[in-house]
């Protein structure tokens, strides 16, 4: 198939998860024998290819007086680079993800004549609620995405019914697909670490990895700190991410585990992937989570993941199997929990290992890109 | 020989530009299809050879921005489905609220583009928080049609000041009695151009 594919991030340019979905979905599709060209955001118009993928950069606009009217300009400018490239490519569909990508999606869809895909990550109602005139747009662009789409991709069960609820698609064009995982990357690039570098050698790294916003949760982590170093003082608690640092060390210094929680801000890959490994547990402590990649990122790493009982979370993580749920916004659920891996390190090591063979059979992208090829098939009339 | 027009504007029944423009070259025997926004889709013959296809929208926008960037989406599905039928020689779009449209069935069909430019957002002062996003557009069509007409100095000025469209494609064709023959003969000009 000839698959063209929005998405306003994509690798080198990672914000969310979205960027690592996009590229694993494409290049594993390319692997199955599918053309697939990428639409995305940069600051020049250019043209590379990923493993196969043929990504094109499209910049937008330094005019737009906010992240809505950004997205519209892009769309129109994606659209215009879809309408030249399909003079040699031909395309059979577009893929969008996200709501910012609907308006080209549904652009390039009515211009192009050809059906549209749209992968729904998460809801506007979920990140932030809708609390303003610029919610309710993104809100509506969401509801016009499901709306306009021939088929409808959520990454979670929960997810599913939660999308289905807020914008009542009709159900024969909706699909659940989980996100895949990358495993072998966790065996082939992995960068060597040194402990040090991030705990004392007779520290338990307590690992968390994601935006420093509301929706992950991290404040909860950090008040049930002190709970787990009453009772286990090696643990060092270690923050990879960006966004509101400032307001997160200050809470950490309010309740006085300041010098055992250590913010890293951004790492890069293969760094992040060594510590997913060289943490005794990963804690995820979202009170919003369509899906829920790092639990699986963590198994993937052969490790343990305490995470909270919401979303996607339900399902990446099986508790007392692969590893534990907490009750969502709940620090002594948390500090409950994480002790319990802590006090018990076979038993963690033992999580792990069931996690990384859950992953294994489940998650892998190979299976996620034929079921997402199967929805394209069906867009397409093929079944 | 220009034969077949296709006029995209945001409002037909109050704009008298696009409703004297498409009478005036109906009865000049040229096949007219303007697509205009409503509150509902219909199809209309408005005289021999001048037919106006609404398009509607199912959402509202916060804001003129964005409602016209999803307005305009609905232009071009009209917009094709109507190429594919009658295969027109010309597009002619209507301000940079059909901006996006016109640009893109260009792009779709590379037939001509001729945009009528009413005013510019430098002539109307950047008065509200999208007028920077506008006034880009205003650009980018400027850019990419072909000829670019004018109805005023105050915008003709802005156009080639402002905007730097180049002389070459810039026209000033003030609304007196021969404007609607001027205006064909511009496209009877970038229908050559193109050939």
């Amino acid at each position: 198939m000839k698959i063209l594919m929005a998405t306003w991030e994509f690798p080198p340019n990672k914000v969310g998860g979205i960027a690592s979905h996009c590229l694993d979905l494409s290049k594993t599709l390319v692997n199955q024998g599918h053309d697939v060209h990428v639409l995305t955001h940069g600051p020049e118009e250019k043209s590379f290819d990923i493993e196969g993928v043929h990504v094109y950069t499209i910049p937008s606009t330094g005019s737009a007086p906010d992240i809505v009217s950004w997205a519209m300009f892009l769309s129109h400018r994606m659209e215009k680079k879809a309408v030249e490239l399909n003079k040699e490519e031909k395309f059979e569909l577009v893929h969008a993800h996200d709501w910012m990508m609907v308006p080209a999606g549904v652009g390039i869809k009515k211009t192009l004549n050809i059906p549209m895909v749209f992968t729904i990550h998460s809801t506007e109602q979920g990140r932030f609620g809708i609390g303003s005139r610029m919610a309710k747009m993104i809100n509506d662009l969401e509801w016009y995405g499901t709306y306009e789409a021939d088929h409808i991709i959520t990454v979670g069960k929960d997810f599913y019914n939660e999308v289905r609820s807020l914008f009542n698609p009709p159900e024969n064009k909706m699909h659940y697909i989980p996100n895949g995982i990358d495993i072998e990357r966790f065996d082939t690039q992995a960068k060597p670490i040194n402990k040090n570098d991030f705990a004392a050698d007779w520290e338990d790294i307590i690992l968390f990895v994601g935006r420093l916003t509301r929706q992950k949760g991290l404040e909860y982590l950090i008040y049930a700190a002190p709970d787990i170093l009453k009772e286990h003082g090696e643990a060092k608690f270690v923050i990879v991410g960006k966004g509101n640092l400032n307001f997160y060390r200050s809470i950490a210094s309010k309740v006085g585990v300041a010098n055992k929680m250590f913010f890293t801000g951004f790492l890069e890959d293969g760094i992040v992937l060594s510590l997913f490994k060289q943490a005794t547990t990963t804690v995820i402590p979202s009170i919003y989570e369509p899906f829920g990649i790092v639990a699986l990122e963590a198994a993937a790493g052969s490790r343990p993941s305490v995470g909270s009982y919401t979303g996607g979370l339900k399902e990446t993580i099986v508790h007392e199997e692969t590893g534990l749920h907490t009750y969502p916004g709940h620090s002594k659920s948390i500090a409950d929990q994480v002790n319990r891996i802590l006090s018990d390190k076979n038993w963690a090591n033992h999580l792990g290992r069931k996690g990384r063979a859950r992953v294994e059979k489940n998650y892998k992208w190979d299976k996620i890109a034929r079921w997402t090829a199967g929805v394209y098939g069906k867009a397409l009339g093929l079944w | 020989m220009v034969e077949r027009i296709l006029l995209l504007a945001k409002d037909f029944h109050n704009n008298e530009y696009v409703k004297q423009l498409g009478s005036f070259l109906a009865k000049q025997g040229k096949r007219v299809d303007l697509v205009y926004f409503d509150s509902c889709e219909k199809s209309e013959q408005v005289e021999v050879n001048f037919n106006a296809h609404s398009i509607t929208l199912v959402l509202n926008a916060d804001n003129i921005f964005n409602w016209a960037m999803l307005m305009n989406n609905e232009i071009k599905k009209k917009g094709r489905e109507l190429f594919e039928k009658f295969g027109f020689d010309i597009i002619h779009g209507n301000d940079w609220i059909t901006a996006p449209a016109s640009m893109t069935l260009k792009k779709l069909t590379e037939k001509p583009l001729v945009m009528t430019i009413h005013s510019t957002e430098h002539v109307r002062g950047f008065g509200g928080p999208h007028g920077g996003i506008i006034s880009d557009l205003e650009w980018w069509s400027g850019f990419e049609a072909d000829y670019i007409i004018s109805c005023d100095d105050k915008t003709f000025n802005s156009l080639r000041n402002d905007l730097k469209i180049p002389d070459s494609k810039l026209a000033l064709i003030r609304p007196v009695e021969d404007w609607k023959e001027k205006t064909l003969d511009i496209y009877e000009l970038v229908g050559k151009q193109k050939k």
